[in-house]
Order: structure tokens, then C-alpha cells, then sequence
């Protein structure tokens, strides 16, 4: 009768137990009866370029140019290469992990962003530099650097392409979708030729001329972006010599071809500069060079010993 | 049917019903973290994506680099 008593007990209490699990699970089903299951998968977002500046150092949250209206290149640099560099930060949204490459042109506008590489006038980087400097969870910073030769082309008044003008382009991807940002330049005309820095007729006797057969042919190149003469002029009037006397000014003389002394098309050295009209090219391969040949003739009397002067020959737009 | 076959029934069905509303709370409890990752997920999208800024430069004046004089020695030796 006692263990009658108790299991009448534990079945009540299991009873109201059930009867208090259904009830509630009722309740917490129909109070759930309005939500959809939802699922959702994140899009794919296109990554974007956050900023883009230009300087000549890498990685430089700055701009090295100035200009108005646009920033102009002023530096480039005589005979070599000056570095500049497409530098700011890039985002994606999906995190930075997304992003897989940053590239970066310069080119002459007009081409477009089609172009193909030319020292020219179309700077390729496929693949520029990325790390998490300064960059959030989203970003990356990268560094794009274009090594313009000095005979990029010019831009502005007095270069070769005056109406146009340059466009630094940078795109990111993640694979899927690009983000780009532009920045429009001039790059300005560099005038600059390579001239070697001696004339040695070497050693002739008394009243000698050069002729073809021996003068001096100084070569001179391009070492900028701007077609170039040249003119030359000696401000002392004559060369002077160690042993005796000096050869009188007007008995050197410049031509353009290859002459001899006092042929027709030689000219005098004054002491006023002379535009010789050389006209050094633009270079679009290998690189332009004229020839200037020098000629001397040594006084019959009246002079001996190591003759020297300075010759001033200086680099003018043509 | 005894007591005792009752009590037993009782006490399983009482068990069974424990583990369903268990199981049930803990897939409500699912759903609601879903929920709150799409919610999430909307707002990322909906986050306002910085332009690119590109600062004007101001005025320049100079356009053209010029090399100055070259300074050629010339000479000759008179025997």
C-alpha cells in the first residue's frame, strides 16, 4: 500500500511534468511561428582604392609635385632615371585578405591604359608592393614605382607632345571585381645633352692646319626630353701657350660635316655664342647624337709649348 | 495495466519530452545566432566605402630643367 502510494506519486509528477514540457513547447512554437529561417551568404564586395598620392620617395603619404593646373614633373633626371612612386592605400570591405594584386600604369593619356610598355610613354608595374602599414583589418598600403628615363616624353610648351599629358593609374582586385583611382601630370621638357669636356688637337708644328683627315669630332647625345642645339663661343681671344706666344681665337673653327680647315662651311669661334643649329632629336630608341668637328691652324711663327683655353659650348632648345 | 506499468511509461514519455524541448531550445538558440550573422552581414554591406582623395597641388612655376655651360678644354701642343 506504501509503494502503491509513492509510484501514484512519481506518475503524477511525470504527468505534470510532460503536461508542463508540452505546454511550453507549444508556447515556444507558436511564439516562434512568425520567424523565417533565414540563411545569407556575404557578397562579394569590389575593393576600392582609398587614396593615391605621388612622391619620389616610396611609400610617402604625400605629394612630391605641385603645378596648376596639374602637377608637373620637374625632375627628371639628365642621362638616368628618377624614380617616382604611385603610393596610398587600398580596401576591401571582405577583408583585406581579399585583395589579391595591386597594378599600377603611367602613360601618356591619349594611349590609354592599353598601352603597351615603352620608356616612352607607357610604365607597367603588374604587381606593386603590399603590406599592412598603417592599414586597418580592410586596407592594405602599396607602392607602385615607375622609373621614368629622361626621355620620357614631354607635355607641356616647348616638349614634344605639349597638348597632352600623363595619367598615374592605379587598380586593385580580389580577383572578381577592380577598384582604380587616376592622377593626371605633366611632365615638363628636360634640357640636357651629354658633351665631352675636352678638345685635344694633339701636337702639330708651326704653321700646320687640320683637315678632315685629322681634326676633332666631339659627339655629342641626348640627355633629356628636349629636341636641342647647341652654341659655342671662347671668351678669351686666344689660346695661350706655355713656351712662347698663343693661337689667336678666330684660327679655330667649328663645322656641322667633316671639313677641313678654312673649307667653305667651317666657321670661325668668336667670343659671342653661336647657335650651330646642330639640332639633336628626341629620343625614341636608340638614343640621337650629332657630331661637331673642330679645326685649328697653328701660326707659321712665333709660338711653341702646350696652347690651352676654355671653349663654352652650351645646350639650347631648338 | 498496473500502477507500476504507468509509472514507468510516464517517467519515459517525461524523458522523451525533456530531450525534445532541449534539443528544440538549442535549435531555436541556432537560429537566433544565424539571424544575428545575417544582420551583421547587411551591415558590412551597407558600410559607406571611402573615395579615393587626391590632393590639388598648388601653382609651379618651373617647367624646364636646363644643364647649364659646359666648360670644354681645348688644346693643342706646338712642336
Amino acid at each position: 500500500m506504501q509503494e502503491s502510494k509513492v509510484l501514484h506519486y512519481i506518475l503524477g509528477t511525470s504527468l505534470a511534468m510532460t503536461a508542463i514540457f508540452v505546454t511550453s513547447a507549444l508556447v515556444m512554437v507558436n511564439s516562434q511561428a512568425d520567424s523565417v529561417t533565414t540563411s545569407t551568404s556575404v557578397n562579394n564586395a569590389a575593393p576600392v582604392v582609398n587614396s593615391a598620392f605621388i612622391n619620389t620617395s616610396p611609400n610617402t603619404l604625400s605629394n612630391t609635385y605641385t603645378g596648376d593646373p596639374l602637377p608637373i614633373i620637374n625632375n627628371l633626371n639628365p642621362g638616368g632615371t628618377r624614380t617616382i612612386n604611385l603610393t596610398g592605400y587600398v580596401e576591401d570591405t571582405n577583408g583585406s585578405a581579399d585583395i589579391t594584386n595591386v597594378s599600377g600604369k603611367f602613360f601618356r593619356t591619349p594611349l590609354g591604359s592599353g598601352c603597351s610598355a615603352s620608356d616612352n610613354d607607357c610604365y607597367i608595374v603588374a604587381s606593386c608592393s603590399m603590406d599592412n602599414v598603417g592599414a586597418t583589418p580592410t586596407q592594405k598600403r602599396y607602392n607602385c614605382a615607375f622609373p621614368l628615363n629622361y626621355y620620357t616624353d614631354s607635355t607641356m610648351a616647348g616638349g614634344e607632345f605639349p597638348a597632352d599629358n600623363f595619367t598615374a593609374e592605379v587598380v586593385v582586385t580580389d580577383g572578381t571585381a577592380n577598384g582604380s583611382s587616376t592622377i593626371l601630370m605633366e611632365v615638363a621638357p628636360l634640357l640636357a645633352l651629354s658633351i665631352p669636356n675636352t678638345i685635344n688637337f694633339g701636337s702639330l708644328s708651326l704653321g700646320v692646319s687640320t683637315s678632315n683627315a685629322n681634326n676633332v669630332e666631339m659627339t655629342i647625345e641626348q640627355n633629356g626630353n628636349d629636341g636641342a642645339d647647341v652654341e659655342v663661343s671662347m671668351a678669351d681671344a686666344a689660346l695661350t701657350c706655355a713656351g712662347i706666344g698663343s693661337i689667336p681665337r678666330n684660327n679655330i673653327e667649328w663645322a656641322l660635316t667633316d671639313l677641313s680647315h678654312s673649307a667653305a662651311g667651317s666657321n670661325d669661334l668668336t667670343g659671342i655664342p653661336v647657335d650651330t643649329n646642330l639640332a639633336i632629336g628626341y629620343r625614341h630608341g636608340a638614343n640621337p647624337n650629332k657630331k661637331l668637328f673642330w679645326n685649328i691652324q697653328i701660326p707659321a711663327v712665333g709660338v711653341k709649348g702646350s696652347c690651352t683655353g676654355t671653349t663654352t659650348i652650351s645646350a639650347i632648345s631648338s | 495495466m498496473s500502477i507500476k506499468f504507468l509509472t514507468i511509461f510516464a517517467v519515459g514519455i517525461t524523458f522523451v519530452c525533456a530531450m525534445t524541448f532541449v534539443g528544440g531550445y538549442r535549435i531555436m538558440q541556432g537560429a537566433k545566432v544565424e539571424e544575428q550573422l545575417s544582420q551583421q552581414a547587411q551591415q558590412i554591406k551597407s558600410l559607406p566605402l571611402q573615395q579615393a582623395s587626391v590632393t590639388p597641388s598648388s601653382p609651379s612655376v618651373k617647367t624646364v630643367v636646363e644643364v647649364g655651360a659646359d666648360q670644354v678644354e681645348m688644346g693643342v701642343t706646338v712642336e
